[in-house]
């Protein structure tokens, strides 16, 4: 009977361990945040064969005695909890006494620690779940704990394991991600002997992005540091040229946990709006600090889901911090090779393998694409990253040039020479009208400006489409459309908001109809196309788009937002038209009075700005 | 080959006739000029199969031919000094031998005989109107015409040959201007309507520059349009469609007309234009029987308020506009004096010389509906 029992217990062991140590990455950051937790200074992730055969962490923790490494295997023992209410208030990473008994499940682990000052130190092993005396150790301050043959017991999990350059590159990003959580600690991997990265523990978060994205792309970051009632927001947030594809280097921490940065998608995306190229996502470095309190982290085994107790607020801190950063930020100055669009779009778009695995795959060097360093090699990485972006407001001294090539209007500035895109400046401009035409729907009460028309425009509805109208013309109406149902399935446009003058409408209704009517139009997320139909429902037809069903009213505003960033476009000026002196001055005026003069609604930049610093290294004059 | 032409001559006509190379040219001979000898001197020809322009200018020729030069040719000869330029074309290598004082330029070219040919006006009908007319029209229709590619017929203006006269229409939608000229027609021709690209009517203006008078022949073909002067043609494709019902758009009747001084007007408007400067600001009228308010007012600016002398007659009225449409109006209406016919608050108005018969000028804008 009692043998029964203590297999079941071994086997349910190795189920939960499942749950917890899914593959070598998540071995480490267990183990990395138990070294954190124990108030490691630094710590040393060692792997041979992706962490199959050995995973070693070692840290200067404060170590532990002989009976609490015992108890360190034992399920639910945990030194971070005392009692259930504390689990409202978890500041440490553990808190479920859960990991090393899951490790040590599954695996040959054998622990050794040392309290600072105890003249010796105590080894611990523990074997597919069944735990040793504790013995004697080394007296090494701190914690070291080998993980051998990860799943010898587990064949199917161990069949599942991917390469070993692959299982590498995951725990370098899970390790590369706890780096940036703790820019105070020195974290270092090593791969079969050989060091990818590691971080100086300088305390400073810039010094750990140079360590594990080199110089150039520190270079490309500005600083966030903004705070809203109890929330700061503190990190680093990417220009667009350094923005992504593949969603990738996004990081975001919450009180240095790290945590989904999906999570706060709506305020990076709002942030960034207009600022990037569609298909890119903004690369960022955050960390949310909030009192505890007010994070709900006992969510998931992983972690990585958490809940805040007032979403709203965080959303709105970290949507006012980044803006406040990228407000100030000199996003496209400099040289135009800074910019990616032309360059890079395209071939970043045809490699199948990034930049990041191509680096682990082929020459060995770290998942975060850095060339590998001598061990703790911290000065040679610390080339303080120079101006990044700098702070820039539109000049009030921009005086025009000319016009080159009947694309770019080049004007001049007391802070250098701007060269603009005419098409892209007045889509910024068209864009800004319509976005402050649509403002009416914030007050129900407001009413827009009409422009009439002297010749209705008509736009055919696609077969279905007539729904669609139906649903939206409350709507259309309260912006300030005038238009009426003219048989079947025309449409006819007598009149348009007063901002609208000059620009077609109709190809923007059409634009419009056919978002509303195709689910999920482009640049609205799933989740958000998902809210909008549920909106939709349950509002019921005829009241979508009046005042009252905010829902679905905000959604196709939404929409209505995308649709008329594609009528900016289209209402612009092509590339390739001649200007006259006062137009171009006009434009420019324009232009400075945007709420964002430096891209074009796409996220293309509307100017570019060759400093007079950038004019005099380009001639070889030193300043002075 | 073989001509000498002044300098100043081929450079002026070259900037003139190479505004219809193709600039990013499908096949690179696009980009380039092709240059014949006639009888009256050379021709210099160019196209981007939308649009072709062809002039002659004077030349000795000493040995007839033909030869397209590369679209360089402009910047060349306009970087050559004052004074006579001889060609020498040697056709066997398409080479062409520029040569001036003690000077020697040679470019390579392309062989005549792979130019698109200019399409003639053959038979088609065709009428005259004179430079001046001519002119006025495009000037006084081209600004209305559209950017927007989407709507094709928009961006074009309408040529209609009808009781006399040549007439122009032009509306982007938003507003509407149509002007007439007096024209030679043949009785026995008949004239369908057209629309001409507004981009085409400019290159036209240009070419028929700001001075001198004479006959300009339009003629209309099936899918093209040929403006031929003595020296000139510019050819160019007509846009397909339909073009709005214009004369539906033009109010018939009034229930408030006014006539004042046109300057006066159009000042006022333009300072009242600095306070509604962003597109979605009107401006307002308040007409009564002798005098015209002109105000806009924008809250963190400032605001405005002018008062001009009119006659008018039928009901007072006030009324708002997108100041841009009315002083684009205004600036084309040369009269000293204009009429300004208002059907209500909310519906179509209708400007025009206060004589308006001589300089027929008829401009249609839409108000605005505010507050
Ligand atoms: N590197 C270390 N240095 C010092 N103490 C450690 C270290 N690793 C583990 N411990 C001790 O062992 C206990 C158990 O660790 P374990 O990771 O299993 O649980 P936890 O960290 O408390 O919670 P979680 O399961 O959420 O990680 C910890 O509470 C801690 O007291
Ligand atoms: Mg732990
Ligand atoms: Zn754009």
């Amino acid at each position: 009977m009692g043998r029964i029992v203590v297999l079941d217990a071994i086997t349910a062991g190795r189920i939960a361990a499942g749950e917890v140590v899914e593959r070598p990455a998540s071995v480490v950051k267990e183990l990395v945040e138990n070294a954190l937790d124990a108030g490691a200074r630094r710590i040393e992730v060692e792997l041979e064969d992706g962490g199959r055969t050995l995973i070693k962490v070692a840290d200067d923790g404060e170590g532990m005695d002989a009976p609490d490494a015992r108890l360190a295997f034992e399920r639910h023992a945990t030194s971070k909890l005392t009692s259930a209410e504390d689990l409202d208030d978890v500041g440490t990473y553990g808190f479920r006494g859960e990991a090393l008994p899951s490790i040590g499940a599954v695996a040959r682990v054998r622990l050794v620690s040392c309290l600072p000052e105890a003249g010796e130190g105590v080894e611990v092993l523990c074997e597919g779940g069944l735990v040793s005396e504790p013995r004697p150790g080394p007296a090494r301050p701190g914690t070291v704990v080998w993980v051998r043959d990860l799943y010898f017991n587990t064949p199917a999990r161990r069949q599942a394991m991917r390469s070993a350059a692959a299982e590498v590159a995951r725990v370098s990003e899970v390790a590369g991600t706890l780096a940036l959580a703790v820019p105070g600690v020195a974290l270092s991997l090593v791969s079969e002997g050989k060091l990818l990265w590691s971080t100086p523990g300088s305390g400073s978060l810039e010094d750990a992005v140079v360590a594990l994205f080199g110089a150039e792309f520190a270079r490309s970051v500005i600083a966030v540091d903004g705070r809203s009632g109890p929330v700061r927001v503190t990190g680093l947030a990417g220009l667009p040229a350094v923005a992504r594809r593949d969603g990738k280097r996004q990081y975001l921490f919450c009180n240095a946990r790290p945590i989904n940065p999906k999570l706060l998608r709506g305020a990076y995306e709002e942030a960034y709006r207009t600022l990037l190229q569609a298909g890119r996502t903004p690369v960022f470095i955050l960390n949310l600090s909030l009192e505890p309190a007010s994070v709900d982290v006992n969510i998931h085994p992983a972690k990585t889901q958490v809940r805040f107790r007032d979403h709203g607020l965080v959303y709105r801190a970290t949507l006012s911090a980044l803006r406040a950063a990228l407000g100030r930020a000199d996003l496209f100055g400099g040289r135009l090779a800074g910019y990616p669009a032309a360059r890079e779009t395209a071939s970043a778009a045809e490699t199948a393998v990034p930049a990041d695995w191509r680096d682990v795959l082929g020459r060995g060097a770290g998942w975060f694409g850095r060339e590998t360093l001598p061990p703790y090699a911290a000065d040679d990485a610390s080339e303080s990253p120079e101006s990044r972006g700098g702070d820039w407001a539109w000049p009030r001294d921009l005086a025009y040039l000319g016009q080159v090539g009947r694309t770019f209007l080049v004007a001049r500035a007391a802070d250098g020479l701007y060269v603009i895109d005419q098409h892209a400046a007045h889509e910024r401009v068209v864009l800004e009208r319509l976005v402050a035409a649509g403002a009416g729907e914030v007050d129900p009460e407001a009413r827009t400006d009409q422009q009439l028309l002297a010749v209705p425009v008509t736009v055919e509805l696609a077969p279905g489409e007539e729904d669609v109208l139906e649903r939206s013309l409350a709507f259309l109406r309260r912006v300030g459309f005038e238009l009426e149902a003219f048989g079947g399935r025309t449409v006819l446009i007598r009149a348009v908001p007063a901002v609208l003058s000059g620009v077609p409408v109709g190809g923007l209704i059409a634009d419009f109809l056919d978002r509303l009517g195709a689910e999920g139009g482009p640049g609205t997320g799933a989740e958000r196309a998902g809210a909008e139909r549920a909106g939709a429902e349950e509002t019921g037809a005829e009241n979508a788009g009046v005042p009252g069903a905010r829902g679905s009213l905000a959604a196709s505003f939404d929409r209505f937002r995308a649709a008329r960033v594609m009528a900016a476009c289209q209402a612009s000026l092509k590339a390739g038209q001649g200007l006259s002196e006062a137009e171009a001055e006009a434009l420019l005026g324009d232009l400075g009075r945007t709420s964002e003069p430096r891209t074009c609604p796409h996220g293309r930049p509307t100017l570019l700005r060759i400093g007079l610093d950038e004019l005099e290294r380009s001639f070889g004059r030193g300043r002075g | 080959m073989k001509f000498k032409v002044a300098q100043e001559n081929l450079a002026s006509s070259l900037q003139l006739v190479q505004r219809a190379a193709a600039a990013r040219p499908t096949i690179p001979i696009l980009s380039g000029v092709l240059v014949e000898t006639s009888s009256n001197g050379l021709t210099l020809t160019a196209t981007d199969n939308e649009i072709g322009i062809r002039l002659t200018l004077p030349a000795m020729i000493a040995e007839d031919g033909a030869f397209v030069f590369p679209g360089r040719l402009g910047d060349i000869v306009r970087k050559i000094p004052f004074g006579e330029i001889a060609f020498e074309i040697d056709n066997s290598n398409n080479t062409a031998n520029i040569s001036w004082g003690r000077s020697r330029f040679v470019i390579h070219g392309y062989s005549a005989g792979e130019f698109p040919s200019l399409p003639e006006p053959g038979s088609a009908p065709a009428l005259a109107v004179s430079k001046t007319d001519l002119r006025r029209l495009i000037r006084q229709t081209g600004f209305a015409a559209s950017h927007d590619d989407s709507r094709p017929v928009f961006t074009g203006v309408l040529l209609v040959v009808a009781e006399g006269k040549l007439r122009f229409v032009a509306t982007d939608g938003f507003r509407l201007a149509l002007a007439e000229a007096p024209a030679d027609i043949p009785a026995d021709q008949t004239f369908r309507d057209v629309i001409i690209p507004s981009r085409a009517l400019a290159e036209v203006a240009h070419v028929l520059g700001e001075e001198g008078d004479g006959p300009v022949r339009i003629a209309f073909s099936d899918n093209r349009v040929f403006f031929e002067a003595s020296h000139e043609r510019v050819v160019c494709r007509l846009i397909e469609g339909q073009f709005p019902p214009y004369k539906q758009v033009i109010p018939q009747s009034f229930v408030t007309r006014l006539g004042c001084n046109t300057q006066d007007f159009l000042s006022a408007c333009e300072r009242a234009s600095l306070i509604a400067h962003e597109v979605g600001q009107a401006v307002k009228l308040e007409i009564s029987a002798t005098t015209m308010v002109i105000s806009a007012s924008k809250p963190e600016l400032g605001n405005v308020r002018e008062e001009i002398s009119v006659e008018s007659q039928g009901d007072p009225l006030e009324i708002a506009f997108n100041p841009r449409y009315v002083i684009d109006g205004l600036r084309n209406i040369s009269a000293e004096r204009m009429a300004y016919e208002f059907t209500g608050p909310l519906s179509p108005t209708c400007m025009s010389p206060e004589d308006g018969k001589e300089n027929s000028f008829t401009y249609v804008v839409l108000p605005m509906r505010v507050g």
